[in-house]
């Protein structure tokens, strides 16, 4: 398992183009992928639920992965990460 | 009026929504939005939605201002220029109106939902100004996209692209 924390630089946040981006980012691999942000938590790949946890600039994300590919999908996602 | 009792009415003021419209209502039903020009989510002028990353589905041109729950479900997300539905069908919508309009951050739209309402396909959810977005330099075509595509073999336009739909018209048929 793989655990990082990301601060989100974009001042839009997390919305739909960067969501997008993660999403298919991690599409052709299989670790499971979770973003927490204070209380609320969704699988990375899920659009809407990414979307609900508002996650404005500078705002503070967890990361979790873990599967057979989590170093690939870590290194992925921190290119990819607003 | 003290300047606190300008945010207590601001924050207690929940706008007074436009009438609902009738809309079709199914299992495999997306209903269209807003009233205007469809379009295939091929032909969106943005390579994420005409990509179908954030799904399959449709746009339309609008010819009007308000948008409503293409779903009868529960306000998954609110963001100003975009609803979210996690419809009762299983069909997740994602509402999306015009293209880069995040950076408007608001303004623009009036919102008549919050997240965990409950609707219904036709209701009320957001209003858009026009001109707020064509003064902001964007296109204004919103985006019906069904966000959680993966789970359904097929998601197809129930009617021809480019012709003019009235919102609550069923526009797309979502295959199990």
């Amino acid at each position: 398992m793989i655990q990082f924390s990301h601060a989100i630089a974009d001042p839009e946040g997390l919305h739909a183009r960067p969501i997008a981006a993660i999403a298919a980012t991690l599409a052709p691999l299989s670790s499971a992928v979770t973003i927490r942000v204070g209380e609320r938590s969704s699988e990375a790949r899920d659009l809407m639920g990414m979307l609900g946890l508002e996650a404005r600039g500078g705002s503070t994300i967890e990361v979790t992965i873990e599967g057979p590919d989590e170093e690939q999908a870590a290194e992925a996602l921190r290119a990819v990460l607003p | 009026m003290g300047l606190f009792d300008m945010f207590k009415k601001k924050a207690d003021a929940a706008p007074a929504g436009p009438a609902s419209v009738t809309a079709t209502e199914g299992a495999d039903v997306v209903a269209a939005p807003v009233s205007g020009r469809i379009i295939k989510m091929t032909d969106v002028p943005d390579p994420v939605f005409s990509g179908e990353v954030v799904g399959k589905g449709c746009a339309i041109w609008p010819d009007e201002e308000t948008v409503y729950a293409p779903v009868s479900g529960t306000v998954s997300v609110t963001m100003g220029h975009a609803v979210g539905i996690t419809g009762d069908n299983g069909i997740e919508v994602l509402v999306h109106i015009g293209i880069d309009t995040v950076d408007m951050e608001g303004k623009g739209f009036t919102g008549y939902v919050k997240q965990g309402d409950k609707v219904k396909a036709g209701d009320p959810c957001i209003k858009m100004s026009k001109a707020a977005i064509a003064e902001a330099g964007h296109p204004d075509c919103v985006v019906c996209a069904v966000s959680n595509s993966a789970e359904f073999s097929d998601v197809a336009l129930s009617v021809d692209a480019e012709s003019t739909v009235a919102a609550g018209t069923a526009v797309l048929k979502v295959t199990k």
